[in-house]
């Protein structure tokens, strides 16, 4: 339900960060979001039929504080030669990483 | 919600306290010329609603001194306006002022204490607040100075509060008052003289006075504000709207009531109070720096300092919208002809390298700028990058830290540039020492660019001429597969891969380490772990090295692909590096591994380390020693070895701080129980166990998934809590008491709270039992800091005077060499960095090592550091 959903939103420490390139590697996403504060994990989306980047990503953090620092800080710039997009997301299921293929 | 209100306007009939609220805070946001009518308009409805709504105006203009200082001017105008209008309200507003600004007092919040101190001062110029109150005001900030045993830190706080308002109140005070004025700024002068200055070198961002002095800040404010009051107090860039409405706040008719202040009085020293750090003033441009068509004011022109306070003030402000933020900064009406996007550029530089630590987190200085590039993008590029060059060409003098910071800034600003950079400019320097700042900073740049990018994204953009310095393809190196002739222990290696590849068990993996031959022993003895980690003999220890050396190489080997896979593989055989490491020396032993496999790959490393320390398999004191050992000899110069090192350090730091929190938790839970004893019992589980369940249950869920993006890995619970036996074993080393004051203190505060209060429920039982668990882990914790700062220092010292007795014994000035520099300064940046920590334990190194027979180059470093709070 939506009012439990905005809840999760509000206190998640994971983000949702779209608008990547296929070529772009954990270690580079993971260089960027750490000048924001210590990563937890990063989940990269991959093509449900190749198993391979398919241009987005989850970045976990331990604080919420952390997380609004990339939020603020990091979307909107370049990674990779192309402007990435940050959201909040209500923290990652297994199964997410899996965009379509 | 969000209607109407943009101008600062208020139209509609009815007033919400949202609409007050936006009205007020946005009143004079947007420089445009309709401030003059937006301030007579909300005059007129603030004072129709002021009998219904007369609490909430209080509070909210009360939040506007305390939250937008940019703008105190205006808010000053609109009080005085009032203050005109409606009788009682110059006296509510000022008991509404003064109940905050005694309550910062007590608090020691700083921040609002000036700005309370410098909006009362201008509320002189509205005639709101008598000169003469203002005046006492000041006598009585200044009265610390004749305080004695205090800190310097204390006296200079007070006297700043007085310096950063004269601007504003000089010009009345000096009309009305000047013996009185002078009196006071004679005071100030023998204050200013006096003080010792062993703090600043360490704050510095250069160590060279050239071509700029970075002055310490009191001195510089105090040399501006000579200067206007030989100016007569003659400024031009305090914005001052006030003026426009002489008819109404200045006129012989004007119904203004000037108040006095009541007594304000300063709390009494105490030793456990904070004060802020001093600071150095950060200068990079003068007026030959800037085109002819604009004046930089000199450093010591007061409104130098008033255009970086409005800078900084607004940057503050505006922090956490960067959009927001850089259009506020363009807004700032300068007086004419002073350059503001120099100014803006040297205060934004100025936060970033300032040391301890920049005020925000070091990528919004980064994005911030992107923005303003965006904002003007025909104006502003050129100013970074001359900027950047300027800064290039004083590399030699700036301190490690604040390379670091301009290294890390300035590839993430490429990296939005698609890297386009005249690199050209910087050949000349290619002949240089190796290690020379310049050099260091290209190399260290093309590190932090590959980072972002990859290995041949920086091979495309830098000249061939600089392609030495490209950092090696961050590609891992299996040593027993490279050599032609296989070396020992190959064959294992072999097998062990194919097992780990197979996601054997560990128990598979462990029973093939041990058919590996002990190297020292003719017979193929088996090791049982249990004995090797109970008491080591030698042999053993050593034979245990190679298993451990074997295993961890293969396990990264094949984690090799990715973070994801590495930590993946790290997961799975957590368990068998728990049994296979135990003692310090074998925890080096999984570093040194690690080093094997990846020199090549700074990231990866700082990666690996980190989730080496955060699932225990490795302890902070062990990478601490690693750093500095011999086989990392070579890399101690480089910035990834100190990233890893703080990185270390802040886990632990972040530890002390967890349970430190939890405790506290506790203590305020534990006060309630017990004050809310006598309400029947049956309230009190209900009002404990949910505040206390998060606690627990929060850091365990969180562990459980990690991990398991790897879909073909089993995750393992990592970062799991010391075990209770593991905690006793651990905390036997030290036994140093001093610091542990404040757990005794509290232990027996508890001792007679159970004491006091007899019949405890199961509830509180248990609170209690969990306070004694919380209480253990942190003085465990504190132990465990206390020994690493130790080591850290003491390994510092060996190798600083290990390099020192080379040099004499080689005839070397080694402060000719930079990696005295890069060394010593580190130095620094660890005791700055962390400041707060070492303070603690300031007293046991003093005792223990920082002595007077060591070098006085280190010395120094210490007696720097602990002048910061003299």
């Amino acid at each position: 339900n939506e009012v439990e959903q905005d809840k999760k939103l509000l206190q998640s420490t994971t983000l949702y960060v779209g608008n990547l390139s296929f070529f772009t590697t954990e270690e580079q996403i993971h260089e960027l979001f750490s000048r924001a504060g210590d990563v937890k994990r990063i989940i990269m989306g991959l093509d449900k039929t190749t198993k391979t980047p398919c241009g987005f990503c989850f970045v976990e953090y331990y604080t919420r504080n952390d997380a609004e620092q990339a939020m603020r800080y990091i979307n909107q710039t370049r990674l990779d030669d192309r402007i990435i997009r940050t959201d909040w997301d209500a923290g990652f299921i297994d199964g997410r990483q899996f965009g379509r293929g | 919600k969000r209607r109407k209100f943009g101008g600062g306007g208020l139209e509609d009939d009815e007033l919400t306290e949202d609409k007050l609220q936006m009205a007020l805070f946005a009143l004079g946001q947007k420089s445009d010329s309709t401030l003059e009518q937006n301030l007579r308009d909300l005059c007129t409805t603030l004072c129709n609603d002021l009998t219904k709504h007369k609490k909430v105006i209080l509070h909210i203009l009360n939040q506007c001194i305390q939250l937008i200082p940019e703008r105190l001017t205006i808010y000053s105008t609109l009080i005085g306006l009032l203050n005109a209008s409606v009788i009682t309200f110059g006296s509510d507003f000022l008991d509404t002022c003064i109940s905050s600004l005694k309550e910062a007092l007590v608090l020691y919040k700083y921040e609002i204490i000036q700005r309370y101190i410098r909006f009362l001062s201008d509320l002189s110029n509205v005639k709101l607040l008598s000169t003469s109150s203002i005046l006492t005001l000041y006598e009585t900030l200044i009265e610390t100075t004749t305080e004695t045993n205090v800190p310097q830190v204390r006296t200079d706080f007070f006297v700043y509060c007085v310096l950063i308002s004269l601007p504003y109140s000089g010009k009345i005070l000096s009309e009305k008052h000047n013996t009185e004025l002078n009196r006071l700024l004679y005071t100030i002068d023998k204050y200013i003289y006096k003080r010792s200055k062993i703090h600043v070198p360490i704050l510095q961002v250069w160590t060279s006075i050239e071509p700029h002095p970075q002055e310490e800040y009191l001195d510089c404010l105090w040399a501006q504000i000579k200067r206007l009051n030989q100016d007569e107090w003659a400024e031009s860039q305090i914005f001052r709207p006030y003026y426009t409405y002489a008819d109404t706040l200045f006129s012989d008719i004007s119904a203004s009531i000037v108040h006095d202040l009541p007594t304000i009085t300063i709390p009494l020293h105490k030793d456990t109070i904070i004060y802020p750090l001093p600071k150095i003033v950060f200068r990079m441009f003068d007026y030959t720096d800037v085109p002819e068509q604009y004046v930089l004011p000199g450093a010591h022109a007061i409104e130098r300092y008033l255009v970086e306070d409005e800078i900084s003030n607004i940057i503050h402000t505006y922090h956490n919208e960067r959009k927001d933020c850089a259009i506020q900064l363009t807004q700032i009406r300068p007086k004419a002809k002073i350059p503001l996007n120099y100014m803006i550029i040297e205060v934004i530089f100025g936060h970033l390298f300032m040391l301890p630590r920049p005020p925000h987190v070091e990528l919004f200085y980064g994005s911030l700028l992107l923005e303003l590039c965006k904002l003007q993008p025909s104006t502003l590029p050129p100013v970074l990058v001359q900027a950047v060059e300027m800064l290039f060409e004083r590399l030699n003098t700036m301190k490690t830290s604040c390379i670091e910071r301009f290294v890390t800034w300035f590839s993430y600003h490429l990296s939005n540039f698609q890297f386009t950079w005249g690199w050209q400019d910087w050949i000349d320097c290619l002949d240089e020492n190796p290690e020379s700042p310049k050099i260091k900073f290209i190399r260290e740049t093309f590190q932090r660019c590959m980072r972002l990018s990859f290995h041949q994204r920086v091979i495309d953009f830098v000249p061939e001429q600089f392609y030495k310095l490209v950092p090696n393809k961050p590609s891992p190196v299996f040593k027993f597969e490279e050599t032609e002739t296989p070396i020992f222990g190959s064959e294992y290696a072999q097998l062990l891969n194919k097992k780990i590849k197979e996601r054997s068990a560990a128990e598979d993996i462990l029973r093939i380490l041990n058919t590996v031959p002990n190297p020292t022993k003719d017979d193929t003895a088996v090791v049982t772990p249990s004995a090797s980690t109970i008491n080591p003999s030698t042999t053993e220890l050593t034979y245990n090295m190679v298993q451990i050396d074997l295993f961890v190489s293969s396990l990264l080997w094949i984690g090799s692909k990715s973070f994801t896979h590495s930590f993946a593989a790290l997961a799975k055989y957590h368990q068998l590096f728990k049994i296979l490491i135990e003692s310090e020396e074998q925890q080096i032993q999984v570093l040194k591994s690690m080093y094997e496999i990846w020199p090549n790959h700074q990231q990866m490393m700082v990666v690996l380390v980190d989730k080496l320390v955060k699932t225990q398999i490795v302890e902070c004191s062990a990478v601490a020693n690693w750093i500095f050992s011999s086989e990392l000899g070579s890399e101690l110069t480089n910035f990834y070895v100190w990233e890893i090192l703080s990185s270390t350090i802040e886990k632990m730091n972040r530890q002390v701080e967890k349970h430190h929190n939890e405790l506290l938790d506790l203590r305020s839970q534990l006060n309630i129980s017990t004050t809310i004893q006598s309400i029947p019992s049956s309230a009190i589980p209900i009002d404990i166990t949910p505040a206390s369940e998060p606690v627990v249950t929060s850091t365990e869920e969180k562990v459980s998934d990690e991990n398991k993006m790897d879909e073909s890995e089993t995750p393992v619970n990592e970062e799991e809590k010391p075990k209770p036996n593991n905690l006793k074993r651990r905390r036997e080393s030290d036994d140093d008491e001093e610091d542990n004051n404040e757990e005794q203190e509290s232990a027996e505060k508890l001792q007679t709270m159970q004491i006091t209060q007899p019949p405890m429920d199961e509830a509180t039982a248990k609170l209690h039992e969990k306070y004694e668990i919380v209480e253990e882990r942190l003085a465990h914790a504190r132990e465990q800091q206390k020994k690493l700062y130790l080591i850290v220092f003491q390994r510092f010292i060996m190798t600083l005077s290990d390099f020192l007795n080379e040099c004499e014994s080689k005839n070397v000035d080694p402060v000719s060499t930079p990696w005295l520099k890069w060394i010593i300064e580190r130095l620094q940046e660890i005791f700055l960095l962390y400041h707060e920590q070492v303070f603690q334990y300031v007293s046991t190194f003093e005792s223990l090592i920082f002595t007077s027979d060591i070098d006085f180059c280190i010395l120094e470093v210490f007696q720097q550091f602990c002048a910061l709070r003299a």
